[in-house]
């Protein structure tokens, strides 16, 4: 089993909370956005876990995402950093290949929602473009959107192209304006609001606009079809809970006094 | 009769170099001063609102690494090569500037090449490069 850890951490110094998770749920790649952990730090804290495991940075040019791991040196690529995204080529021995893309998305704060859903035309770009050199679609992207899964950059067939249904997503792909657009599916839709698995979102934002979704779900997994065989729904997880200490207030709100405002996003494929 | 000629040939052709030109001599100095260790690349990219509009960005990609490439900037213009908006690729959470001339241009290309995040990036290449 391979396992995922992202989280956007919004600069907190959490690397003793970030290696309990790693040591709960065993975490073999762990993504951070908006870490300002020194690598030495948080390599001391994963290397204290087991002295049968031993993590590994790959410093990452961009600093868009800080990435550990547990695998051999020698199966992890990084191929490309461009608008936000982090793209690592895998040949795990016993997984197969895989592209990993870690993304780290612009903020709403300097970019419209406009802006990003377009921008995500070029995204695709860039995965489509990378699976061809890598010369395979086994392809997760994970990380913070800061969109939604519903809105239209993450589902357009130009854009992400996520889907919500896994027997949708099985079809491979579409014909859209005559083009080839391949489906990624978008588990995340089974995370919205209350009666989802876990908490209603994965951030939490208030503000006095007429449209308040209050919980928001930007962190995200989208899964090619060619991987769905290894993905059981189970094994996707906002996680509320570290050991004892929960990650939420009294009122069920991310606690970005205990953590960070944005949830940690677990994934695991079976293999 | 004789033609006349109505043409005025200038004696020196004016030579312009559009932002896309200043990107290209910029990514051939990359290339020069890290000895090919690192390549600038310059690509022409898929225009995201504006099919009239170019966009061409550039990348510093690492032979040595896999391939591995790194996008530093991109800039968009339209049919006039000015004004030209550029947009700092490692600095994403940060609003897009827009120069009206080269001059203008040329200052906010050296503000980003010769950025703090952009010499880490090349030191970290350069290490991993010759590792």
């Amino acid at each position: 089993m391979l396992t995922i850890l992202f989280w956007n951490i919004k600069k907190r110094p959490l690397e003793s909370l970030i290696a309990e998770i790693v040591e709960a749920y065993s975490v073999d790649i762990l993504l951070l956005a908006e870490c300002d952990i020194e690598s030495s730090a948080m390599l001391e804290e994963l290397n204290a876990i087991s002295e049968l495991t031993s993590f590994f940075h790959i410093d990452n040019p961009s600093g868009r995402i800080a990435i550990y791991h547990s695998l051999n040196l020698q199966w992890i690529v990084p191929k490309l950093d461009a608008d936000g995204l982090t793209f690592y080529d895998i040949d795990h021995p016993h997984y197969g290949k895989l592209l990993i893309v870690a993304a780290h998305l612009p903020s709403r704060l300097h970019r419209t929602l406009e802006d990003l859903n377009f921008n995500a035309t070029r995204l695709r770009v860039y995965i489509e473009e990378t699976e061809e050199e890598v010369g395979h679609t086994r392809t997760v992207i994970i990380g913070d959107l800061n969109m939604n899964p519903f809105d239209s950059g993450v589902t357009s067939a130009e854009g992400f192209h996520g889907v919500m249904s896994r027997r949708v997503a099985e079809r491979r792909q579409r014909r859209v304006g005559g083009q080839p657009r391949r489906f990624f599916y978008n588990p995340m839709w089974s995370r919205l609001g209350d009666e989802s698995i876990g908490p209603p979102g994965s951030y939490y934002y208030n503000n006095s606009s007429q449209v308040n979704y209050f919980w928001h779900t930007f962190d995200q997994v989208l899964i090619r079809p060619e991987l769905l065989p290894h993905f059981r729904n189970e094994n996707l997880r906002v996680l509320t809970q570290v050991g004892t200490r929960s990650l939420l207030t009294t009122n069920g709100l991310p606690d970005s006094s205990v953590a960070s405002d944005h949830l940690p996003l677990l994934l695991s494929l079976n293999f | 009769m004789t033609v006349q000629s109505l043409w005025e040939i200038p004696s020196k052709p004016e030579t312009f170099r559009t932002p896309t030109t200043i990107l290209r001599e910029q990514a051939e100095i990359l290339s020069e001063l890290t000895g090919n260790m690192l390549i600038g690349e310059i690509r022409h990219e898929e225009p995201v609102l504006d099919e009239n509009l170019f966009n061409v960005s550039l990348y510093i990609a690492a032979p040595v690494l896999k391939q591995y490439r790194l996008k530093v900037l991109e800039i968009v213009h339209g049919a006039n090569p000015y004004p030209v908006k550029v947009a700092d690729s490692l600095n994403l959470d940060k609003f897009n500037e827009e120069a009206g001339n080269e001059d203008e241009y040329l200052s906010i290309l050296k503000r980003i090449l010769s950025s703090e995040k952009v010499q880490r990036a090349i030191s970290i290449l350069m290490s991993e490069s010759s590792a």
